[in-house]
């Protein structure tokens, strides 16, 4: 049993695993304390907050346990250690149990509501199981699958916490049921047999982004061959050109076959949503409550009105453009060099990753901002709203300011990439206090430019001007560090 | 006594690609196994049937008297593997990949795992993911070897090893065989080392096997001579049966030869020539047992 235990807790016990706990941990926590609390979302109708917890808790740490014992599987020795599933499977098994004993402890102290302990400890074993392998990385549609299936457990929790209620032992075989699937299928043989010598994502860490990269281009090699005539001919000194090869290298030729396949894979989601889409809670359906919910959000949601005349912050388009902006900006294309030597400069590297990030911007500023402003309006247009304006100053003023700052996030990537940030210890972390971070800071300016201007137009025009300056700023240090840093 | 390695008819398809046919042979040891072949000729391949990674798509394969497929924890503690392509724990120090490996074997040998990180000069407190390709390799070695395998698998074990680091591994290879009455099968491109240990070639050429036979019977059958004219001209070309490939200017020919060690009396004779015999290296012979002569 120690030997086991150590087996397991060998592999857990690492920075990456605590801190994604504690995400998850927190996340769940706003889930939970969210549908705790009545009358907030239309959601309450259908999920139960009690039930919810039992599950949810359990779920994500097998979420993790499971990724981290998948990981595992990935290298090319576990296969082969004498009895190593026997060990793994006891270290994870105890661990469930014990978070699941842990969750309903804390229901069992927290709820005054009464609940059967004995069947939400099983629907804790059950969900933590099914948790660890929620997510398969050779299988993509079997992680649709499970994906789309804890979600339905989650929407109907409230009629499931019904039928546990009225049916306690089929519940509790039920989930000992799933359980028992669960972790016959995380540590088969044929699991430890085909996992080896596939390339996969790995957890964050101090490596995750060299993994990150061969799996990527695993995945590119996947896509197999691609007609890209550009390609074949001399580049020659048109960096737009090598802007081009940048992105290309960087995210192969199948992106559009890429996400057109993700997208595919969802399909599961697409039966579960109609199943819930016509059911009638109160006082609409599901697909309108989802729609008003999301328009809401977004557009009719000013979180101060004493900013009302300037146009009040809207938190939720705040918080989309601003992590959208840190998004693109951390997953904008870096410039060409790794395995290939490319005959570039170190200017013109600097070069191409500058226009790699103006690429960027015109993505954001053409696509993804439209893109928002569309789905928000049909979600209210699908309720009957009429379609408003108001808070479009409000808009303008984020995009503009996220633009700013955006080169933050691309000074980020490029450090992270090539330099002083690639050894970083826990890239997980950084990572999100830096997106953190950007989206207070775009929040922060944002409350400060709206109580500085009163004129729209002086507000559109300093603005404009920062942006371009920002831009400067950043293509002057990317030339300075180009021409001076040691490059990974 | 069991083989320790048995293959019958093996065949393996991914897809529409065959990429093992109908291969068979046995492997009772203690012996070194020399898996020789182009690239892609399938010997990762078979390397993975006989791990159990891989199962037949025909015919049958086992390691250790058990079917690959079947291997528990007995075949398991009495095997080393050190793959082509490694992928350890990165996030670990050198040392605790070890200790979190010796605690799956009962016979993990402490003593052997100091002396191979002495003499092969492995960091302890490096972290795993900072090693090069030659440390890695190193490391994958130790952690093959030292619980005292019965069976010893090496898929191109020496590919980032430098000259010395290659010439202690080969005395390893050769202790193992001596002191734990092991089997190692080594699959290698560098020839010169392969030829130093191994007893038997097994050779592969696109997905077939095409040699399986002691080295020392192959230094036998194969043999270069070299011509030379008594009366000043060679003829253009020799047409014996055992010539497998010739080369010459009229007056010396060097020619390749298969099984003819009894013919060169009556060669010489028949055409008025002197001969002298070179023997082979594996690395001279490996081109003709797939059919690429000189």
């Amino acid at each position: 049993m120690r030997k086991s235990l150590q087996a397991f807790f060998l592999i857990m016990g690492r920075a990456s695993v605590f801190w994604l706990g504690a995400l998850g941990v927190f996340i769940l926590s706003l889930l939970v304390t969210g549908l705790a609390e009545p009358d907030r979302t239309f959601i309450e109708h259908y999920a139960d907050s009690v039930f919810v917890a039992a599950f949810a808790f359990p779920a994500g740490a097998g979420l993790l346990a499971g990724a981290v014992i998948q990981e595992f599987q990935h290298t090319t020795f576990a296969t082969f250690l004498p009895a190593i599933r026997f060990r793994l499977a006891t270290g994870f098994m105890v661990t469930g149990l014990l978070v699941s004993l842990v969750v309903v402890g804390l229901i069992a102290t927290i709820s005054s509501t009464p609940h059967d302990l004995a069947v939400l400890f099983a629907v804790g074993v059950g969900a933590y199981c099914l948790g660890g392998i929620l997510i398969d990385p050779l299988s993509g549609w079997m992680t649709s699958l499970n994906v789309t299936l804890v979600l339905a457990v989650i929407l109907s929790s409230h009629q499931l916490d019904l039928i546990a209620g009225e049916h306690p032992w089929p519940t509790f075989m039920m989930s000992i049921g799933v359980a028992a699937f669960s972790v016959s299928r995380l540590f088969a043989r044929a699991t430890f047999r085909r996992k080896p010598f596939r390339v996969t994502a790995p957890l964050p860490g101090r490596f995750s982004l060299e993994k990150t990269h061969q799996y990527r281009r695993h995945k590119m090699i996947q896509g197999g061959p691609v007609k890209s005539g550009w390609l074949t001919g001399y580049l020659g000194q048109n960096m737009w050109l090598w802007t081009r090869a940048a992105i290309h290298e960087t995210y192969g030729a199948h992106v559009l076959k890429t996400f057109l396949k993700a997208v595919a894979r969802a399909w599961p989601l697409v039966p579960l949503f109609l199943i819930y889409a016509w059911e009638d809670k109160g006082e609409m359906r599901f697909s309108e409550a989802l729609a008003k919910s999301l328009n809401d959000a977004l557009f009719r949601s000013p979180f101060q009105p004493q900013f009302g005349e300037h146009g009040g912050p809207y938190p939720m388009v705040m918080i989309v453009i601003a992590v959208a902006g840190i998004l693109t900006a951390l997953l904008s294309p870096v410039a060409l060099g790794g395995a290939l030597s490319y005959p570039l400069s170190r200017f013109q590297r600097a070069t191409v990753q500058f226009r790699g990030g103006l690429a960027d911007t015109a993505i954001l500023l053409l696509i993804a901002s439209p893109c928002l402003l569309a789905i928000g309006h049909l979600a209210g247009w699908f309720v009957g709203y009429e379609i408003r304006f108001d808070f479009m100053p409000f808009f303008l003023r984020v995009l503009l300011l996220t633009l700013v700052l955006m080169p933050l996030g691309y000074w980020g990537r490029v450090q992270l990439q090539e330099a002083t940030w690639r050894k970083t210890e826990n890239k997980l972390v950084g990572l999100i206090l830096g997106i953190c971070g950007f989206v207070v800071l775009v929040g922060f300016l944002t409350l400060v430019v709206t109580q500085l201007f009163t004129s729209p137009i002086m507000e559109l025009g300093v603005l404009s001007i920062a942006v371009l300056v920002s831009r400067m700023i950043y293509w002057r240090s990317l030339v300075s560090f180009y021409t001076t840093a040691d490059l990974a | 006594m069991n083989p320790v390695l048995e293959a019958n008819g093996l065949t393996k398809r991914f897809d529409r690609v065959t990429a093992l046919e109908n291969i068979s042979f046995k492997v009772s040891g203690p012996t070194i196994v020399g898996l020789l072949g182009k690239n892609g000729c399938g010997k990762t391949t078979l390397i993975r049937q006989l791990m159990g990674l891989h199962l037949p798509s025909e015919g049958s394969v086992s390691t250790l008297g058990r079917p690959g497929a079947e291997l528990g924890h007995d075949e398991l503690a009495s095997i080393g593997y050190v793959p082509q392509e490694i992928r350890l724990l990165d996030w670990m120090t050198v040392g605790q990949h070890i200790h979190y490996v010796a605690n799956f074997y009962p016979r993990w040998d402490g003593e052997r795992e100091q002396r191979l990180l002495d003499e092969l000069e492995i960091d302890t407190e490096a972290l795993v993911g900072t090693l090069s390709s030659g440390n890695l390799q190193k490391l994958a070695i130790v952690l093959a070897v030292c619980h005292h395998p019965q069976l010893l698998v090496l898929d191109e074990p020496v590919s980032d090893l430098d000259p010395i680091v290659r010439r202690k591994l080969l005395e390893l290879l050769l202790e193992l065989m001596r002191d734990d009455a092991a089997t190692i099968v080594v699959s290698s491109h560098v020839l010169r080392d392969v030829e130093k240990v191994v007893d038997r070639v097994i050779c592969l050429d696109r997905g077939r096997l095409v040699t399986d036979a002691a080295l020392d019977e192959l230094k036998e059958l194969y043999a270069e001579w070299l011509v030379v004219s008594d009366n000043g001209r060679l003829p253009e070309e020799f047409s014996e049966s055992f010539l497998i490939a010739q080369q010459g200017n009229g007056r010396e020919a060097r020619l390749l030869v298969k099984d003819a060690s009894t013919e060169l009396a009556s060669f010489s004779s028949t055409h008025s020539v002197s001969v002298s015999v070179r023997p082979l290296n594996l690395e001279e012979i490996f081109p003709v047992l797939i059919g690429e002569q000189l």
